[in-house]
């Protein structure tokens, strides 16, 4: 499964490099802000049906649940979350909290009209969200590995699976985005893959992004934010490189956090 | 045909062994040459089966089978021994192609010689039914193909019809696909009725191009054809019934095989006869000798000498059962009549170069009749000719009969090319020197000219089979142009598989291509689904593969060394989408909205959109759209919200078609765009009213209204007696590069790795855009042509002309 994931993560980037080298040749972003008068999408999905879709979805759904299993209360979904999202010791050893160690319950991530990231409370068909912050901190001289893992659970499929089209949306409106004060995302490409897509076989749904991530002037370190749809369940993990550590040992720790957090939720909602 | 292996004897049963027809069932055909000097297909059960008394029987059963058959339209018996210690059988040597090769190098067949090929062979099948036999393996394969009709060739499951001892251990026996319903269960009550259920299959097949029943594991055709209704899909109207009646489930439905040959002699309304009722007289038809048919003038110029049996590859060969060549005991029953095979009949002399059959008489196309004598040319180019008439090793074959010596002599000359082909007096040979209408030039190239084949991989079957089939005659009509010249330096032949663009099929239709060694390039395939799968497949056989349809620019970016992209990427489009939107239709906040159900198709369009427009400093507002999600009114929201006049749909044409009524709806005044992806006849049949006005950017020009493809358009009409339809004058290009290419290499160079380097470096100017890709990548050189403008007027796409990438001022 995770050897599944990190070739996969793999065949994504083959896209989303071939994507961006040939936009870049024609279609240089350069650094201005994001233009336009464009708003702040909905975050709120209609928790509908899950309407099967009409087009060219690829294929059938990666993971069955059991449908007693799955989060209808935000209770429910807090608990899910908090079984799922890793914790500094899952990241493995080094790593420790940032402070805040996790985000302020009932709340979620928006990307305001200025491409600014700020908490707001959770919309109607969002269960519960949850970003735990941790840091892997160098020694003398050497830089820090951020990483960040956050799962949302939905009331519905419908709306986890508009998530993932929003995530891709917020690239387009912002390819430089400040996440908080004194930070900035720059750069940003990504692409999305559902089940099925380029040997995609390990989650109903699946954006990447990849970018440059500067602190307060400090020098450009790789940036990769990956997420990944298991029915109703979003999770995502973001690497924070240093130049101390290679942009495949970044990859790879954050392929393997992002694999062991779905099947967390696969024994979570014992799906067949 | 394959060389013989060396285990292969050199003399076997007083015949010297050429090569290897096929290893078919437990014995091995080869190509021989009797001791009297014909050429024979010469079965032999292998020597380790020899020894089994009941495949011995079975083997005695096929010789008395083949001894009763005396239709014209079935190769004749020539001799057996099935009491040898190795039992052989022989049969006349049809040197022409089968009718599988024949479709998949020119395509489905013309109605007329749909008529001759299906009456002539239920007539066979009328024969072998009456001699109390089913032949039960009735498929394309097994239809050899001669210039006056087909031939009916391996009897090697042929058995009456109360004989199951093949099936009673459960094994299938016959080719999936083509066999009927009750033969996939087995059992007795296998009849007659099943090989006519296979007739209309390759009825089918020739009319179509493809199986009825698919293409598959023989599991899902078997599966198939029990429960599912046939493909028909382009089946001329005239022959749905007969066809369609073959094609039963139950046996008791179907016509009897002389029901059969009677309905397709029936005229068409308005219509002569295609077949006249005896097949005799069909010869008569083509080649008055003694009486004039209708409709033919005695002093039409055409001369009368030559009895159509003549034109049989067989009778070519003076060799065959002259007196004298074997032993009359040995002669079959069914042997024609020595009269019609005086060497006067064949004399080279009476060959004349401008007698040439007229078309509407002929039973084939003409590109058919050139590739039977083209085959059959080769089949004459056979080894050891000369060692088959110096060798010692063949002493004991008797001395030449009366005559032989000048046949000989033809035959060596023949081998040699040249002249010889016109010595030779070979009526297929012949066909070829007459079509040319150049004799030296004609004769010179035909022989000796190796045939190279452009394989096309293509969507035949599924979602995109317009495409697909657009493609294919794109390609034919390029390579029918090319044979038709005198002094071609080679000749061309297509080879088409059908993935059913299923990418889970593709894989598999690639490596069919590229087991082919005389596929030197692939046109295809169709998506960018099944491109990806096989890209792969076509690099590690260093096989140039062009794609003329997928976009996706991740193509260019898997390594392949063998790839061309002979159109521009999806990420060209928003280049030209955002001339027309800005420039012409004056928008000044455009909505782009990307359907997440149409994956990196919209995700390169929407993305590199919403880079230019933000490099430009334009306002613009972006929307992601999940899969799931069947209703656009939330995302038309957002759009009016942010101010966006105009909207790109980044998708396909079935949500298309969702969007362009919610936008109707709404009264929605700006313009709507989108690319390729939307120009689909489906799009205005889903969208109905809603889809007027919508622009689409596409990789394709409309050749029946574009004045560039003028001459091209009058061809397609003349050839298909349709319009051009989309996508086929973008292969026509392809093709003729390829072409172009393919002549630029040396004699003896002419090979896939050479050609991928002349195609990578190439710089051409095709109808449709100028072709010159990137030596490493395989991506096309960016030079602004090759996109096009089509508006919806009217309930269709109206071709508007060449896109602009430049936003007017």
């Amino acid at each position: 499964m995770e050897g599944n994931t990190r070739e996969n993560l793999g065949s994504w980037v083959t896209l989303l490099v071939a994507g961006s080298l040939l936009a870049g040749c024609s279609a240089q972003p350069d650094d201005a802000e994001a233009s336009g008068p464009s708003r702040s999408p909905s975050a709120t999905a209609s928790p509908g049906p899950g309407a099967a879709p009409s087009g060219a979805s690829t294929a059938d759904s990666v993971f069955t649940p059991d449908a007693s299993l799955v989060p209808k209360t935000a209770r429910a979904g807090r608990s899910l979350a908090d079984a799922v999202v890793f914790t500094p010791d899952d990241w493995g050893r080094g790593f420790v909290a940032q402070t805040p160690a996790q985000s302020a319950a009932g709340t979620w991530p928006v990307l305001g009209e200025d491409c600014r990231w700020q908490r707001e409370k959770l919309p109607a068909g969002v269960l519960a969200a949850l970003s735990r912050y941790s840091v892997l901190n160098g020694a003398e001289g050497e830089g820090a590995v951020k990483v960040t893992a956050a799962a949302t659970v939905h009331a519905s499929a419908l709306g986890a699976d508009q998530q993932l089209a929003t995530t891709l949306e917020e690239v387009l409106r912002c390819p430089d985005q400040q996440p908080r004060d004194g930070e900035r995302i720059t750069g940003l490409n990504s692409v999305g893959t559902p089940f099925g897509a380029r040997e995609q076989n390990y989650a109903d749904d699946s954006v990447i992004e990849i970018g440059s991530y500067t602190e307060r002037g400090g020098a450009a370190q790789p940036y990769r934010w990956t997420v990944a749809r298991l029915g109703t369940v979003v999770v995502a993990v973001s690497v924070t490189g240093s130049k101390d550590h290679t942009q495949d040992e970044l990859n790879q720790l954050g392929s393997d956090a992002l694999a062991r957090m779905l099947e967390r939720v696969r024994q979570q909602l014992k799906g067949k | 045909m394959e060389p013989l292996r060396t285990s292969d004897p050199a003399l076997l049963a007083g015949h010297r062994l050429l090569g290897r027809l096929g290893a078919g069932g437990m014995g091995v055909v080869y190509l021989a040459r009797s001791a009297g000097g014909a050429l024979v297909a010469l079965k032999v059960i292998q020597a380790e089966y020899a020894e089994d008394t009941d495949f011995r029987e079975r083997f005695r059963r096929e010789a008395d089978t083949a001894r009763r058959m005396t239709s014209p339209w079935v190769a004749a018996l020539v001799d057996a021994d099935p009491e040898a210690e190795q039992p052989w059988l022989s049969t006349v040597f049809v040197p022409g192609p089968s009718l599988a090769e024949a479709v998949a190098t020119h395509g489905p067949l013309p109605v007329r010689s749909l008529r001759a090929l299906g009456a002539r062979l239920a007539h066979a099948l009328r024969d072998l039914h009456a001699a109390g036999l089913v032949h039960r393996d009735v498929k394309p394969g097994n239809v050899l193909l001669a210039p006056d009709g087909p031939r009916l060739i391996d009897f090697g499951v042929a058995r009456a019809p109360e004989d199951t001892s093949l099936t009673s251990t459960g094994v299938v026996v016959g080719t999936p696909g083509f066999l009927p319903p009750e033969q996939t269960r087995g059992g007795r009550e296998l009849g007659p009725a099943g090989d006519v259920f296979s007739l209309g299959c390759v009825l089918a097949h020739a009319a179509t191009g493809r199986p009825p029943f698919g293409t598959g594991t023989a599991e899902a055709l078997l599966y198939r054809t029990v429960h599912d209704a046939p493909d028909l899909d382009g089946l001329p109207g005239e022959l749905a019934e007969a066809v369609g009646g073959c094609l039963e489930k139950d046996p008791a439905l179907r016509p009897t095989a002389d029901a059969l040959a009677t309905a397709l002699m029936a005229p068409a309304p308005g219509t002569p006869p295609a077949t006249p009722p005896d097949p005799r007289e069909a010869l008569r038809a083509i080649r008055p000798e003694g009486g004039t048919p209708a409709g033919r003038k005695p002093d039409d110029g055409q001369p009368e000498d030559h009895a159509s049996e003549d034109r049989t590859p067989e009778h070519r060969l003076p060799e065959d059962r002259t007196p004298g060549d074997r032993a009359p005991e040995h002669r079959p029953p069914g042997d024609r009549a020595p009269e019609h095979h005086t060497p006067e009949d064949r004399a080279p002399a009476d060959r004349q170069p401008d007698d040439q059959l007229p078309d509407d008489e002929a039973w084939l196309p003409e590109s058919l009749v050139r590739l039977i004598a083209e085959r059959s040319a080769a089949g004459l180019a056979l080894p050891g000719i000369d060692d088959t008439e110096i060798d010692p090793a063949s002493a004991p074959a008797p001395g030449p009969p009366p005559g032989g010596g000048l046949r000989r002599r033809r035959f060596l000359l023949l081998a040699g090319g040249a002249a010889a082909v016109a010595a030779g007096g070979g009526a297929a040979a012949w066909a070829v020197l007459s079509d040319d209408g150049d004799k030296a030039d004609g004769a010179a190239g035909t022989a000796g000219k190796p045939v190279h084949t452009i394989g096309l991989h293509a969507d035949l079957s599924g979602d995109q089979k317009a495409v697909g089939r657009a493609q294919e005659r794109g390609l034919r009509l390029a390579v029918e142009e090319f044979n038709a010249a005198a002094n071609r330096p080679f000749t061309l032949a297509v080879r088409t598989v059908d993935d059913g663009g299923d990418r889970d099929r593709a894989p598999a239709a690639a490596k069919e291509l590229v087991a082919d060694r005389s596929v030197l390039a692939v046109i295809g395939p169709t998506t960018d689904a099944t491109a990806l799968a096989t890209l792969a497949t076509y690099d590690a056989a260093s096989l140039p593969v062009l794609a003329v349809s997928p976009g996706g620019s991740v193509l260019g970016a898997m390594g392949s060394r063998s790839f061309l992209h002979a159109r521009v990427t999806d990420t060209i489009m928003p280049f030209y989408l955002n001339a027309y939107l800005r420039g012409t239709a004056k928008s000044r906040t455009v909505g782009i909205i990307d359907d997440r159900a149409a994956d990196a198709y919209a995700w390169e369009i929407s993305s590199t959109l919403a880079g230019i427009l933000r490099k430009d400093r334009q306002p613009a507002v972006p929307k992601v759209v999940s899969a799931l999600r069947t209703d656009f009114g939330p995302t038309l929201d957002a759009l009016a919200d942010g101010g966006a006049d105009s909207v790109v749909f980044a998708g396909y044409h079935d949500r298309a078609a969702l969007l362009a009524r919610e936008l109707t709806s709404r009264d929605f005044t700006g313009a709507r765009a989108a690319a390729q992806g939307v120009l689909d006849a489906r799009f205005l049949s889903a969208a109905g009213d809603a889809a007027e006005g919508w622009v689409i950017v596409a990789p394709v020009l409309d050749a029946s209204v574009a004045p560039e493809a003028k001459a091209f358009a009058a061809a397609y009409r003349k050839r298909f007696d349709t319009e051009p339809e989309r996508y086929a004058v973008e292969t026509y290009d392809v093709a003729r590069l390829t072409v172009t290419c393919l002549r630029s290499l040396a004699a003896g160079k002419a090979d896939r790795q050479n050609l991928t380097t002349a195609l990578r470096s190439a710089s051409y100017r095709g109808i449709t855009k100028n072709f010159a890709f990137d030596k490493t990548t395989g991506t096309l050189v960016i030079d602004g042509t090759g996109v096009h403008l089509w508006k919806v007027v009217g309930g269709r796409f109206a071709y508007q002309g060449v896109a602009s990438f430049q936003v007017s001022t």
